[in-house]
């Protein structure tokens, strides 16, 4: 029987003892101890901060200085360094969306045209793992043919848009980890869930290349020592580097950081509102392309009843990737309801492309549409988390998040918008007007559904003025990469230079790659998974 | 294919257009009401983002020298395949927040450059 035990109760100056000691219980964090269980050849530890919910106690820990790029969300609207995590069992997956969809072979590529890019592994080696990915996260077949997916949908199969542009199918279900893992977690032979502990120091033996225990506090004064033969750290994007940076009592500069790169390449995609995707005058059934996505009865590769929604992303092609010398870009819409007026909806004016399209073959404009873009970022070196002189109600310093910006991304947004309206607009769809920033789909982070509302504000912004938005996507800052001279962590996730201490979730990611990660992410961890499997036989 | 005046004449047309007949009438010219503004701003701003390419002579010639007073809703039916064209290419300009073709452009600017504007 797996044990669950509230840190808080426990004696301080105990210690816990297991084969695997695991970080974090978000999406990562969650997926790699119970895969190990279900072996049952090891036994884990799962180390989870938060408790059940979101705790006024707690939560204050996610405080971190933002000192960089302002971090914005819809509608450009100002948020909270608190505001962009959950400290609770299930992390991300307590406050995300759903969406996913699998990352495309040349997201792994190195690109010429774009600096520092590159994955150590192949495509195939995680598209290995995306059916169980699927079966985790409750999600529909693994399929991603948009003309299969719209004929499953009920809806009309996808639209011709010509060979720089493609329907990428999302698959979304907000399936809520961590939660919904605790009956196995509770009947799992060999599996330990301590939570409302928060890691706060690596011990690394005095030879620097091992890692001897953890230290756990609780915010009521509880402290326990965690002892394992190996350590996996999930903890994302910004609370990794913090704890690798900060235990630095053997390694002045930190852990993994003899090269300066723990922190580093820290990326999110960058969210841009539209305020008007299309005017349409086509009379075709679009509604695949409806964020809110239809619904759609079906099983997970493994067979498990469950239902998703689904929906189609115009993105860009491979072609046009290559061709153009650009990253992975898409756009999301939401279809106005009928007879919706577009003024009224985006808070811009829209006469001119409403006269054009009036005096056009085809006709007047029936359907309108706003939408969201999502741009894979230029990795930036610079671009990091670090240790704040600010320090918490443990002592530990706050990561102090620098987030910067690419010039040549908003040359991408334009670059990609011009694609997107010239394949739309050549496929007889409509015309695309981009009065970046004015409005936003509102997608509600807590409950994980759209909630289809358009919010208008005055101010457009042209794309020469545009300030990006978060996607919440904390990726980068322990990159993968072949070599220390690199990446902070090894192909298999090791921290270069420690032979027990590995890192799961998004901070592995040498790019941000295109889409969601959060797929991605729990096809890593099986990955990590099955090695730490294969290290131990 | 719908083009010419839009189905629904506003009251503020109707007098434009009781005021150009009656213009017309009285000294021989007539300023008429514009049945397309959109397509004006947009060919104002063509205009503006390249002058030399919006030049009267210049934009007659690339648009096959259309009669006087051709309107925008025949031009674009005239150069429909031109415009698919455009996009097929990517031969589009974006001006102001609208992305289109640079012969929808062209188009407007001829439009806004008429002789009888306001």
């Amino acid at each position: 029987m797996g044990i669950i035990i509230d840190a808080r109760a426990e004696p301080t100056g105990s210690s816990r003892h297991a084969d695997i000691c695991v970080i974090g219980g978000g999406p990562a964090g969650t997926t790699v101890p119970l895969e190990l269980a279900r072996a049952g050849t090891a036994t884990v530890l799962l180390v989870e901060s938060g408790g059940w919910w979101p705790e006024p106690e707690t939560e204050p820990l996610n405080t971190a200085e933002l000192v960089g790029q302002p971090i914005t969300g819809a509608f450009n609207a100002p948020l909270s360094s608190e505001s962009l995590r959950v400290r609770a069992f299930g992390g991300g997956t307590r406050h995300w969306g759903g969406y996913c969809h699998p990352l495309e072979p040349i997201d792994l590529e190195h690109r010429a045209y774009l600096s520092a890019t590159g994955w150590p592994i192949s495509h195939a080696e995680i598209a290995a793992w995306y059916p169980a990915a699927h079966d985790r996260l409750l999600l529909g077949p693994y399929n991603y043919d948009p003309t299969s997916l719209a004929g499953m949908v009920g809806a009309q199969p996808p639209l011709d848009l010509g060979p720089n542009l493609t329907t990428a199918i999302v698959q979304r279900r907000a399936t809520r980890l961590g939660w919904e893992d605790l009956p196995e977690i509770g009947a799992g032979p060999g599996i330990s869930l301590l939570y409302h502990a928060n890691v706060t120091h690596l011990q690394l033996h005095p030879s620097g290349g091992h890692v001897v225990s953890a230290t756990a506090r609780t915010t009521t004064g509880v402290q326990i020592e965690l002892t394992a033969d190996r350590f996996v750290i999930a903890t994302g994007g910004w609370e990794t580097p913090r704890l690798l940076l900060s235990s630095n009592d053997v390694r002045p500069a930190g852990i993994g950081n003899d090269h300066d790169l723990v922190g580093r390449y820290y990326a999110d995609h960058l969210g841009i509102s539209l305020a008007l995707g299309l005017l349409v005058p086509a009379p075709e059934d679009l509604s695949l392309y409806d964020v809110t996505g239809l619904p759609l009865t079906t099983a997970t590769p493994s067979g498990t009843p469950t239902q998703v929604h689904a929906f189609g992303a115009i993105g860009l092609s491979e072609t046009a990737r290559r061709d153009h010398d650009l990253p992975s870009v898409h756009v999301e819409l939401l279809l106005e309801p009928a007879g919706a007026l577009p003024e009224q909806a985006t808070g811009a004016s829209v006469s001119g492309l409403q006269d054009l399209l009036r005096a056009s073959p085809g006709g007047a404009a029936r359907t309108i549409a706003t939408g969201r873009v999502f741009v894979e970022p230029v990795p930036r070196h610079d671009s990091r988390v670090r240790l704040s002189p600010s320090t918490d109600l443990f002592g530990m310093p706050l990561a102090q998040v620098d987030w910067r910006v690419d010039p040549l991304d908003l040359a991408h947004l334009t670059s990609s918008m011009e694609i997107v309206a010239a394949g739309i607009s050549a496929a007889g769809v409509g015309r695309l007007q981009a009065p970046f920033g004015a409005v936003g789909v509102i997608d509600n982070p807590v409950s994980g559904r759209v909630a289809g509302n358009v919010r208008v504000v005055p101010q457009t912004n042209t794309p020469a003025n545009v300030l990006f938005e978060t996607t919440y996507h904390h990726l980068g800052t322990t990159r993968m990469a072949d070599s220390a001279t690199d990446g902070v962590t090894d192909p298999d996730g090791k921290v270069h230079g420690v032979d027990n201490l590995f890192v799961a979730g998004s901070s592995v990611f040498p790019t941000a790659a295109g889409y969601y990660p959060t797929l991605t992410i729990v096809a890593l961890a099986f990955r990590l998974a099955h090695h730490l499997l294969e290290e131990s036989t | 294919m719908i083009s010419g005046p839009p189905a629904t004449i506003t009251r503020r047309h109707a007098i434009g257009a009781a005021v150009g007949v009656g213009s017309l009438l009285a000294v021989g010219a007539c300023v008429v009401p514009d049945s397309w503004p959109g397509i004006t701003v947009i060919g104002d701003n063509y205009r503006a983002a390249a002058p030399a390419d919006a030049e009267l002579s210049v934009l007659q010639s690339n648009l096959g020298h259309p009669a006087p007073g051709t309107t925008p809703g025949s031009l674009l039916t005239a150069h429909a395949p031109a415009v698919t064209s455009d996009y097929l290419a990517g031969r589009v300009v974006w001006l102001s927040t609208c992305v289109i073709s640079i012969t929808e452009a062209r188009i407007a600017a001829l439009w806004a450059l008429r002789p009888d504007r306001a």
